[in-house]
């Protein structure tokens, strides 16, 4: 007897107990969000009907975000269900107040689980929202899909999730950045620059090149490619395989530590890569891409004084008496850099006569 | 005499008393026409007595002649009235002459004879099974293993039906104390008639649980393994299921052929043996916790595809589960009982009803359909009855705790299942050998099976005398 009773308490006291049928609920897979003098929040939930793939959109507004998700219960005849969301897409004009405003609800809500994606944007949320995605039909789902896949092959797109956002976000020495959307032709595009911020207001973004240095520094864009001039106008690519970066900071120069492994991917010039010269070459030309890139990542950071490679947390963690006697805007702003890039090319895939030695 | 003995059965039309007249001496046949071989009374008997009527010689002695020359292979004389009842009822012929009783073996053949293994089949192997005649599967078993070591110990057990039960072992490689122990049990039954082997097994079980703690057979070669592996077997009359002492539990998941075939090919399907085991427990609670409590943890593709299905359909998915459940039991029993000739319609009915219509109408989605036919089907892998039905319980258990509380129930189902199957014991033999408590060298024979093992090693643990069956 004692023993049932033990087992019935399992089910009740653990507060383990909420019932509900799959049917009931609307499940949510995008929201947006933007705000002005209240919140406008624009959701999209996952059709049930047989046989459609499809999504409904409703909009709201609120005094708060939880306000808004309320208010569209006028609307949606389902209790709405936010643990599966994918992305989460923001109008940066949010972010301008600072970004702990919204995500105290996102930290309050026991459904929603921390790894959707989360985005920001500068277009209308009610434009993207509206748009219907081609080749996988739900929209989060292609936007996710879409930046897992060319923040590995593109480089320039940094797949962050909402718990690592959270992680720079509030972390020392180092801030947060997002990935970003627009669109191009009534299409939901994927940005090339990245999102930086300030404790947590977004401050600025990152253009294309700057992008690819954070990635590389980060070890994001482990199946990018590296594109540069070889001669006076023709261009080649070499494919990263491989990213191992550490860098290091002393006596106010930050030295960075670079190996890469790369592969030919495209060669347009005239260049014989059978000798040891016409491969030294390229070698060359490549590293001082990769440099420039890099260079272009830490002028900016300077530039801006945002210490979104984490500089700060760096010094923290090995430097601590230097990272409390210092101001850290000072630090950015007077560092010297030394970047040491050593690349091995794995493969040149010989395909041009001569070249049988690769 | 004789009309006590009459008196005794209870003047039954067949019990048949013939009186011969033989050199001036009556000599009277006592025998049941219906337990006996009548032809063979005919040809033999009554032949040979008829042809002896002739001669004056013998008169003298009669008794003593017939004693010795009649064709019979064994001849008992008996003394007493109640001997002589008992020697009746096997099937015997009783000759009285003059204040002698004489007894000679005529049994008629009342089983079906030595047919298929219909339950336990196998790809390669025997396909002899046991039949219901006590003799034949003593025979059967002595047949593979030639042994004088191979002992039989016969017990009389049933106050009316005095059914006759065969210990078998192994002397030197079965625990004596395993024996003993089985041999108390057996004289503690107390009951009228043995009616089937189960009687015993349900003498033999000391705890509440479902599983079962002995393993129950038909087939004479996994029979003969058992023993060889230090196993006590209990050949009980009139039933073709041999009683197998102590059981393992995963034995249950093993069959003879997996010793017949490639060991690589018995692994694999032990492993979907197992696989089935947990699917035909699980999956319904699974299913129920995973769309009612716990859609966290589900892809939301799939979610979404949850969600198309059982769209429309009016009840809750624990209703759904459990009336589907109720359905295919019904079916099941139907084609059971019901005599083969309805088998095809009724197959008919139950998959138009269950597969199609049902969902066409909306009263079920087509995944608890898929749910449910997975479940059954994997139920069906056991050719050991007792086991589906503990799968069959324990599976609504699961169902009911899922529906408390979703994935946590599944969990505390799990914990109880897990727990009933490590307090079993047969015959003080842990249940969950050799997983618990673990043997690494048995490890060969559980989910695995290892040529090395097959050719060299006994169970370690019933083989107390002698654990190695051969040197490779």
């Amino acid at each position: 007897m004692k023993k049932i009773l033990l087992i019935l308490l399992m089910f009740f006291i653990t507060g383990c107990t909420d019932y509900r049928e799959l049917t009931d609920m609307a499940i949510v897979s995008n929201i947006a969000v933007d705000y002005t003098d209240k919140y406008k929040l624009i959701i999209q939930v996952l059709d049930n009907k047989e046989n459609s793939n499809n999504v409904i959109v409703y909009k709201s507004n609120g005094k708060t975000l939880e306000d808004a998700f309320r208010n569209i219960s006028l609307e949606c005849p389902k209790k709405l269900y936010l643990g599966h969301i994918r992305t989460f897409i923001v109008k940066d004009n949010v972010f301008i107040d600072g970004a702990s405003k919204f995500i105290d609800f996102i930290l309050r809500n026991h459904e929603i689980e921390k790894d959707f994606n989360i985005l920001v944007t500068n277009d209308d949320i009610e434009d993207i929202m509206s748009i219907k995605t081609e080749l996988i039909n739900i929209p989060s789902e292609s936007i996710s899909k879409g930046i897992e896949n060319s923040s590995i092959v593109k480089g320039t797109i940094s797949n962050i999730y909402f718990d690592k956002f959270l992680m720079t976000l509030y972390d020392t020495g180092i801030e947060g950045v997002l990935p970003s959307i627009k669109i191009i032709d009534n299409n939901i595009v994927l940005d090339n620059k990245i999102a930086i911020f300030k404790k947590d207001k977004l401050i600025s973004y990152l253009d294309s090149d700057s992008s690819f240095g954070y990635n590389i520094l980060n070890k994001g864009s482990s199946k990018s490619i590296v594109t540069f001039k070889c001669d006076d106008t023709n261009y080649s690519s070499f494919e990263l395989l491989d990213i191992n970066s550490n860098y290091k900071f002393i006596n106010n120069t930050l030295i960075i530590n670079l190996k890469l492994t790369a592969t030919l991917k495209e060669l347009n010039c005239n260049i014989d890569i059978t000798n040891n010269k016409g491969v030294n070459r390229l070698k060359n030309m490549f590293i001082d891409e990769v440099k420039r890139v890099i260079n272009k990542t830490i002028d900016d950071e300077k530039k801006l004084q945002i210490d979104y490679l984490g500089i700060g947390r760096y010094l923290y963690k090995n430097n601590y008496d230097f990272y409390v006697s210092n101001n850290m805007n000072n630090i950015i702003k007077n560092m010297d850099s030394k970047i040491n890039v050593d690349v091995v090319f794995t493969q040149k895939s010989s395909i041009k006569k001569g070249d049988e030695k690769y | 005499m004789i009309e006590k003995i009459k008196s005794r059965v209870g003047n039954s039309p067949d019990f048949i008393v013939r009186e011969l007249d033989l050199c001036n001496e009556k000599v009277s046949l006592l025998f049941f026409e219906t337990l006996t071989d009548t032809s063979s009374i005919n040809e033999c008997l009554l032949k040979y007595l008829g042809y002896i009527k002739t001669k004056k010689k013998i008169s003298l002695n009669l008794a003593n002649y017939i004693k010795k020359y009649i064709p019979a292979f064994k001849i008992i004389e008996v003394f007493n009235i109640d001997e002589i009842i008992t020697i009746l009822f096997s099937g015997f012929v009783v000759l009285n002459i003059g204040s002698k009783y004489y007894s000679m073996e005529v049994r008629r053949q009342l089983d079906s004879g030595i047919t298929k293994a219909e339950s336990e089949k196998t790809i390669r192997g025997p396909k002899d099974a046991f039949t219901e005649n006590y003799q034949t599967n003593i025979g059967l078993i002595r047949k593979r293993i030639r042994n004088e070591n191979l002992w039989l110990e016969e017990f009389n057990v049933g106050k009316k039906s005095n059914t006759k039960i065969g210990l078998m072992y192994i002397n030197d490689i079965a625990n004596k104390c395993l024996v003993n122990n089985i041999i108390n049990e057996i004289n503690n039954i107390n009951i009228d008639s043995i009616p089937d082997s189960t009687y015993i097994y349900d003498y033999f079980k000391k705890n509440k649980s479902l599983f079962p703690n002995v393993l129950l057979t038909e087939r004479p070669d996994l029979v003969s393994y058992k023993l060889l592996s230090g196993k006590v077997a209990i050949v009980v009359d009139n039933t073709p299921y041999v009683l197998l002492v102590p059981a393992f539990f995963m034995e249950f998941f093993h069959t003879m052929d997996d010793y017949f075939q490639n060991t690589f090919n018995s692994t694999y399907i032990r492993l979907i043996r197992i696989i089935a085991f947990i699917t035909t427990v699980m999956l319904p609670g699974f299913y129920i916790a995973l769309i009612t409590y716990n859609y966290e943890i589900v892809p939301p593709s799939l979610l979404v595809n949850f969600a198309m299905q059982k769209e429309g359909v009016p009840f809750p998915t624990v209703l759904e589960a459990v009336l589907m459940n109720i359905i295919f039991e019904i079916l099941r029993e139907t084609d059971i009982r019901a005599p083969s000739t309805l088998g095809s319609a009724l197959s008919i009915v139950g998959a138009l009803v269950l597969g199609d219509a049902a969902v066409n109408a909306g009263l079920v989605s087509p995944i608890m359909v898929i749910v449910i036919a997975i479940t059954a089907i994997s139920e069906l892998i056991f050719s050991i009855n007792d086991v589906s039905n503990a799968a069959k319980i324990w599976r609504l258990i699961f169902i009911l705790f899922a529906s408390l509380s979703g994935m946590l129930g599944v969990f505390i189902a799990l914990i109880l299942l897990v727990s009933e199957l490590v307090s079993i014991d047969s015959f003080d033999f842990p249940y969950m050998y050799p997983n618990a408590p673990f043997n690494l060298i048995d490890q060969e024979n559980n989910i695995l099976l290892t040529d090395n093992y097959k050719l060299k090693f006994r169970n370690k643990l019933t083989a107390i005398k002698n654990k190695i069956r051969g040197v490779k």
